[in-house]
Order: C-alpha cells, then structure tokens, then sequence
C-alpha cells in the first residue's frame, strides 16, 4: 500500500466520522431545543422588561399570580389572597416551595422582590417593571408564609400586576450583589421554577435542567436550550432538520413548507397585539397636515378615515392571512376588552360622504408615519393605509423609517411629530388599564397619566374628560368584576371617538416537531414546563 | 526597526481617533437612544433622569471629550443594553469570530493557492481552466444565497451536518474554542465555507495573475535553458517570490472576516462580534457600536503593522525605517 492510500484511507475516515458525529449531535432525545429571533439581554429578571427576557425567564423563576393559556389568573407561588381594605391586600404563600439551591421561599423573599423591582433605576429613572407597581406603597412579612402589600389608595391592577414580578432568593442575590456586583445577578439567575440555570453563551444559547424539587411537580423534559437563531430562513431549516424542536415567529412564506413536513406541525395563535394608527386629535396645527388647521380634530374626518381603510384587503395581501381583524384598542385576552365594540365596515362612499360634511369634500394632504423594522410588514401596511386614503382624496403619503428614529420622534415633546402614526400595544399584565393610562387618558403634569409623550400635558395625542373618568375610576377599583366593567365602558367611550383606526392583531406563528407535544400561550411566552415528548 | 514600529503606532492612533470622531457623529444621527431603553410608560422625570446618567444632557462637545478621556484610559464605557463593559463584551465574543475567520482563511489558502500554482504553469490543462472558471462564480455569488443553499443542502435535504450554531467548545488558554472538538469542527463546516468560497475564488485568481508575473520573467527562461524542470522553478524559485502579496491579501482578507463577518455569522447564528454589532446597532447601544468601530480600527492597525513586519522577514531587502 502507498502512501497515497494511506492517506485516501485517513481521509475516508475522517468524512465518515464528521458524518456520523452530525447525527449524534442531532439525536440528543432529552433535550428540548427552542429556536427564537432575539437573546436575552440580562437573566435578571428586575433589570430589563422585554419580552424576550421575561419569556426565557419564565422557566427559571415564578410569579405570586401565574395567567393559564387564557390569560386567565390562577395561584402561583401565592396560594390564596384576600383584599380585606381597598387599599391593603394580603397574599397567603404555598407551602413547602423550594429555591433551586435548596432554600425555602418565605414572605421575605416576596418583600425583598418586590422592593428590589421599585427601587431598580439602573438609568436614574424607573424601568418597565417598576411601572406596575407604581400604585404599592410598602410590603411587610406578617410571618414566614403571609405577606402584605400596601397600596397609595385603592389600586386596581395590584393582582394582574403581580404575574410580572418573578421572586427572587432575598439571601442569594444580596450575597452575589455584594460579593461580584450586580451585573453577576444577570448571569447566574436562580428562583423557584421548574428549571435550574445551567449555562448562557451570550448570542447563542441559554440552557437549563428540569428542577426536581418544583412546587408544580416536574417539567415533562430533562433539559431544555433555548437558541437564538435570528434568521428566519435558517430557524425554518433547524426545525425541518429537526436540530430544533420549537421553532418562534415562523416566517409566513415557511408555513405551507413546514406544513408539508412529515416531522414538523404549524400552530397559529391569535396574538394579543394590536397593530393600530393613532391620530393627533387634540393640537390646533399638526406637523402632518401642513399648512391648514388640524382636520383630525374633526370627528367626523377620523370616521371617515375608519371607513376609509380596508383592513380585510390588510390582513389578505400584506399579512398574507396571517392576522386577525381588530376592533379596539387591544385584543380579546386583555382584561377590560368589550364586546361592544364593532368594527367600522370598508365603505369609501360613506368616508367620502363623512369628509365633505366636514368641509373637505377634495381632501387634505396628510403625511402617515410609521416604522419599518418593528411591526411584521409594518411599511408595507403604512404604504397599503397612504393609498387606500388617496382613494378618498385624502393625499397620503407614508414616511416608514426605522424604529429607533420613529419611536424617538412619537414620543419626543419637543418634535411635536406626526398626525397619523402607527401604535401597537401589548402588554404581560393583559390588562387594559396600563394602555388606557398611559396612551389615552388626557396627560397630566406628575406623569401619572398619558406619560407616552414624555408626560407633557402640552401635547396630548387625545384627551376626553369623559373617559379620563372612566380610566381612573378603574384604577381605584379592586372589585374585579366592576373593574372591567368600567375597563369596558372606558374602551367604549374612547372608541366611539375614533382615536385611532384599529388594523388587525398579529398572529403567532409557531412551528413544532409532531414527537413534542406543548402548546404555546398569547402572550409569547415560552414557558416549556409543560411541554412532553410524544 | 522600534522607530518604525513606534511611526506606525503613532499612526494608528490618528486612525483610532478619526474613526472616533465619524463614529461618534453617525451615533448622533441614529436617533434618540432614551426612548429605546425606557419604557413607554416612562414620565418626563424618568426620561430626564435616564438622560442624565447616560450624559445625553451634555453638550455634544463635552460628550465627546469625557468619551475620549475614558478611551485613553483604555475604558470602552458600558453597554447601556447589557449594562456591562462594552470590552468584556467584544472579547466574550472574539474567539468565536477569530476561529471561524482563520480556518475560513486557511480553507481559502489550502485550496486557491495550490489550484492557483497548477493552473499557472498549465494554463492550457483541462483543470486550470475549469478552477478559473469555477473562482469566477466563488467571487460572484453572495454570501447569504450560499449560505442558505448550504444550510438547504446538507442540512435540511442530507442531514449530514449542522444547519445552524457554533458546536462544543474547549478552552485553550483560557478562550472557548470549538475548533478542537469534533462537535465544534462540524459546526464550522458550512460558515467558513460559506465565507471562504468568496476568498479563495480572489485568492486563486490573485496569485493565478502573480505566478504567471513571476514566470515570464528572465530567470524563469534562463533556468528552464538550463533544464530546470518546471516544477522545481514554480515551486523554489517563482512561488517564494510571490510569497508578499500572498501575505498582503491574507492579512486584508482576515481582516475583513473578522470585522464584517456579520451576513455569515447571522445566516449561521454564530455567536460571534458581527451580530454583537447588529443587536447594538439595532438597541441603539451607542456605547457598544462606538466601541466595536474603535476595536476594529485597532484591530486592522495591528493587523498591518503585523503584515509589514512579516515583509522584513520575507524579504532581506525590506528594510524597515
């Protein structure tokens, strides 16, 4: 034998073993692997409110409250509650729960959580956590299983609040924040779920392990690896590869091919958010509409603008049928969404008829703002919303620029932009009141309501005395039952007003291997203890 | 020789501060980063305050000279995303960046520069023609199409290797490496080929074009009169002589995968500095993006005084000052 087949030998072996090594790295049967588009930025779950944190999270830590698939609550970490005053409540902790280091949960880990949420203000003001609880005052351990809550007055939204404040071991994380700083606190997470924190490579992947000692019992898989894979295209290939079992935001245009599959499934879910356009109802010039008075201060302009806009021809041929048509300010699993309200049918005629009455039978021109790299299709929407508007002689032009200017300029006070912009709303409590305070109430000077344009009350985007009446009612209201009836009222009221025109909800696309079986929730969180291999 | 080295050092440094000055002005123009970190909910005292502590409420100036301030003393500030060192960052991420751009670089030597020797001195072979055909179609298709015909190749339609995600790793001298795992190994497969295919296409056509230089000269003649077989002048004499583009083009070649590897590292999910870069720029991190612009420029700095030092000892003739 030459050296020649020597070597042709080595390197037969060698593709051999690479081949053979690929398989074993596929077949891994224990481990769940969840491909999504983002990485968390932290694992600490009082320093950063996105979504994709919190959803991650999820697995490693509990809520008081937790929501079942129908955003509905149900006991968590608190097994019972009551509100014996309006303004204090009392949360009865389950027994015997355990911290993945073997600690017992106690009312001062409760204290210690929540406390640590209010006084977080890692750029001098508050995050997005902190603002849930912005109606408690102080938190006391009665005993070792019982704490109680103190709010400033009544405060509605206290129970829905809680599902966002995940409970923290108050011993571990002082020693680690002491000891390393608190930037470690993000990177070694431990809390009572149903997994423990393995490992983070930042960028790549989180890992975890099935918790034994979990209040709940034991998730249904032994490990579980949530990878970030940002390109569409190749989160579709791992799943249909079957390196990945879960497989977040499906592109549309992938779900036939996944469909076809013979190992894969689709499950499309209705998503709670909205995708709407708001209008500048209240300024007397508006930087859209140049040279004239705001016509977007005339109901009947904002009607017809309603009337205008053919949602349908929407979701059909730039969501490709992947949306839900919306009637109000935010979708059905909200607490506070009303029945009542329906949508304004596509009827040009109508809007025409509607536009003349109000003095502007050939239009205005009018400049629709929108993002282009936040929302699924979002130019794409605000060029199909400028053209069905030029139908009506409205002389609509779109402007979709990418999110960080956008956003920057919808909220910045001292720009004054945008007569028509797009706005989506969604929210982890599922409750309406935050939207209602923070977008819709009439801004007041503190910061309490309708801070979503810096909080001046010079420049609110609409203001009706009415509903603000509503609004607060409902923010002082612990009744459940009479809360989301003034939720509703105050949904009605404001939509009757055209603030906005409503578009569609986006649907969640998901795709799953056919040997696991989990079904995922509204909110888009990725909470897998439930999940079970076929 | 020091002299020199401390010349090109000072150099750097005016390269590093431009690039901070075109940095720091871009940053300006990519909107007001306060409304990305905080929430909608966030008061007017919030969004002051937040301000404040991110020093937006200075004057641009003033901004710019307590940045290059704390760059001097090599501090590269904090990710406001991460709210950790933007350094530790980049490093964190670096090894996974540098291996999978040289073994892509190697890849692209070990295959365009020995096709490029054969088809210089068999220009009229069969082969030779075929390998410039082919080099043509490595420099033409992009990037992100291959990537994703390999992903649907061999890993949706064959299963043979991994469609995404960097494999084991092993740390070797402290950096996490995957190259020395077999897991590792088969995970760097598809993206250094996808980012080596584009390479070794300019690689073979570069050094096809220096072989065929180097052999029409004199020497080759006179050495051929003399019996020299061709392969012994391609080899020992002409190939050595093309040895400094060999290390010019490697050396801006590394350079650039390792800086804008982006497109392979997203397609890949490779947890690389290129998508460091595109969640900064998209979080609107200021901090993050300014210092990975500065790590960069540093980084090619280093690279090219590396580049003209390896010159010297190439060749005798070079003289350094």
């Amino acid at each position: 034998m030459t050296a020649w087949h020597h070597r042709r030998i080595v390197l037969g072996a060698l593709v051999i073993s690479l081949v053979l090594g690929a398989n074993c790295a596929a077949r891994a049967e224990d481990t769940l692997v969840v491909g999504q588009a983002g990485d968390p930025l932290t694992l600490d779950p009082h320093a950063n409110p996105g979504l994709v944190e919190a959803s991650v999270m999820s697995n490693l830590f509990d809520t008081l409250i937790i929501f079942d698939k129908n955003m509905q609550i149900q006991s968590g970490l608190a097994v019972s509650w009551e509100n014996p005053e309006p303004d204090r409540w009392i949360f009865h902790l389950r027994k015997g729960v355990k911290f993945h280091n073997g600690a017992d949960l106690t009312a001062s880990d409760v204290k210690y959580s929540i406390e640590r949420v209010k006084n977080w203000k890692p750029y001098g003001g508050n995050t997005g956590v902190a603002f849930y609880l912005n109606g408690v005052d102080t938190v006391t351990a009665l005993d070792p299983l019982t704490v109680e809550i103190r709010t400033k007055g009544p405060f509605g939204p206290m129970l829905r609040s809680l599902r966002a404040i995940y409970i923290v071991n108050k011993e571990y994380v002082e020693k680690l924040t002491a000891e390393k700083g608190v930037e470690v606190v993000g990177h070694a997470p431990m809390g009572t779920g149903a997994f423990k924190f393995v490992e983070w490579v930042p960028g790549d992947h989180v890992t975890m392990e099935g918790f034994d000692g979990w209040w709940a019992g034991k998730a249904g898989v032994e490990r579980v690896v949530f990878r970030q894979i940002a390109n569409n295209a190749t989160r579709t290939a791992a799943l249909l590869s079957g390196e990945i079992q879960i497989a977040t935001e499906l592109p549309p245009r992938d779900v036939q091919r996944v469909k076809d599959s013979p190992i894969a499934n689709v499950t499309i879910l209705e998503g709670m958010r909205t995708v709407n356009f708001r209008f500048d109802t209240v300024r007397e010039k508006t930087p859209g509409v140049p040279g004239m008075p705001n016509p977007l201060r005339d109901l009947r302009v904002r009607e017809a603008i309603n009337y205008a806009i053919d949602t349908g021809t929407i979701i059909k041929v730039v969501m490709n049928g992947f949306a839900s048509p919306a009637e109000q300010l935010a979708g059905h699993q909200h607490f506070g969404w009303s029945p009542n309200i329906k949508h304004l049918p596509y009827d040009p005629t109508m809007a025409k008829k509607l536009l003349a009455e109000a003095g502007f039978p050939h239009g205005f021109p009018l400049q629709v703002d929108s993002t282009n790299n936040r929302y699924v299709n979002d130019e794409q929407i605000c060029l199909a919303v400028a053209q069905m508007l030029t139908k009506v002689e409205i002389k609509a032009t779109c402007r979709a620029r990418s999110k960080q200017i956008a956003f920057a300029e919808f909220n910045d006070k001292r720009i004054l932009c945008c007569s028509m912009y797009i706005f989506s709303f969604v929210t982890p409590t599922a409750d309406l009141a935050g939207n209602l305070e923070t977008n819709l109430h009439t801004p007041t000077a503190d910061g309490t309501y309708g801070a979503s344009n810096g909080g001046d009350p010079s420049t609110p985007r609409y203001s009706n005395p009415e509903a603000d009446k509503l609004i607060e009612a409902a923010g002082k209201e612990t009744n459940e039952a009479k809360r989301q009836a003034l939720l509703q009222r105050a949904s009605e009221t404001i939509m009757a007003n055209y603030p906005l025109v409503p578009l569609h909800y986006q649907n969640d696309i998901y795709g799953i291997l056919k040997k696991v079986a989990w079904t995922p929730k509204p909110d888009q969180y990725l909470t897998v203890s439930d999940a079970t291999w076929r | 020789m020091l002299g020199f080295v401390l010349q090109r050092l000072i150099q750097a440094l005016l390269v590093i501060f431009v690039v901070s000055i075109v940095a720091f002005v871009m940053n300006r123009f990519a909107g007001d980063p306060v409304f990305l970190m905080l929430p909608p909910q966030a008061t007017a005292a919030d969004i002051a305050a937040a301000r404040h502590s991110m020093g937006l409420d200075q004057p641009v100036l003033v901004q710019y000279g307590l940045y290059m301030l704390d760059l001097l003393r090599g501090n590269l500030g904090n990710s406001w995303t991460q709210t950790r060192p933007v350094l530790d960052l980049i490093l964190e991420r670096l090894p996974a960046t540098l291996e999978l751009a040289m073994f892509a670089l190697i890849l692209a030597l070990l295959v365009g520069i020995p096709a490029a020797l054969y088809a210089a001195v068999r220009p009229q072979a069969l082969l030779a023609r075929l390998s410039m055909t082919i080099s043509i179609l490595g420099i033409s298709i992009p990037p992100f199409w291959l990537g994703i015909s390999f992903i649907l190749i061999f890993a949706v339609n064959l299963g043979w290797l991994p469609s995404s995600g960097r494999g084991a790793t092993v740390d070797i001298l402290g950096a996490p490496l995957s190259l020395f795992t077999l897991d590792g190994l088969i995970h760097l497969i598809l993206p250094s080929l996808t980012l080596s295919l584009f390479n070794m296409g300019l690689i073979l056509r570069l050094q096809y074009a220096g072989m065929r230089e180097e052999l029409a000269m004199d020497y080759v003649r006179y050495a051929r009169a003399r019996g020299v077989p061709m392969r012994t002048i391609a080899l020992r004499h002409a190939f050595p002589n093309t040895l400094m583009q060999i290390v010019t083009f490697s050396s801006m070649i590394l350079a650039q995968s390792i800086a804008f590897s982006v497109i392979t590292e997203t397609i890949f999910a490779w947890p690389g500095i290129g998508k460091l870069l595109i969640d900064a720029i998209g979080l609107n991190d200021r901090p993050l993006v300014m210092g990975y612009l500065i790590f960069v420029a540093v980084l090619f700095s280093l690279l090219s005084l590396l580049t003209d030092l390896v010159y010297a000892i190439i060749d005798p003739r070079v003289r350094l000052a």
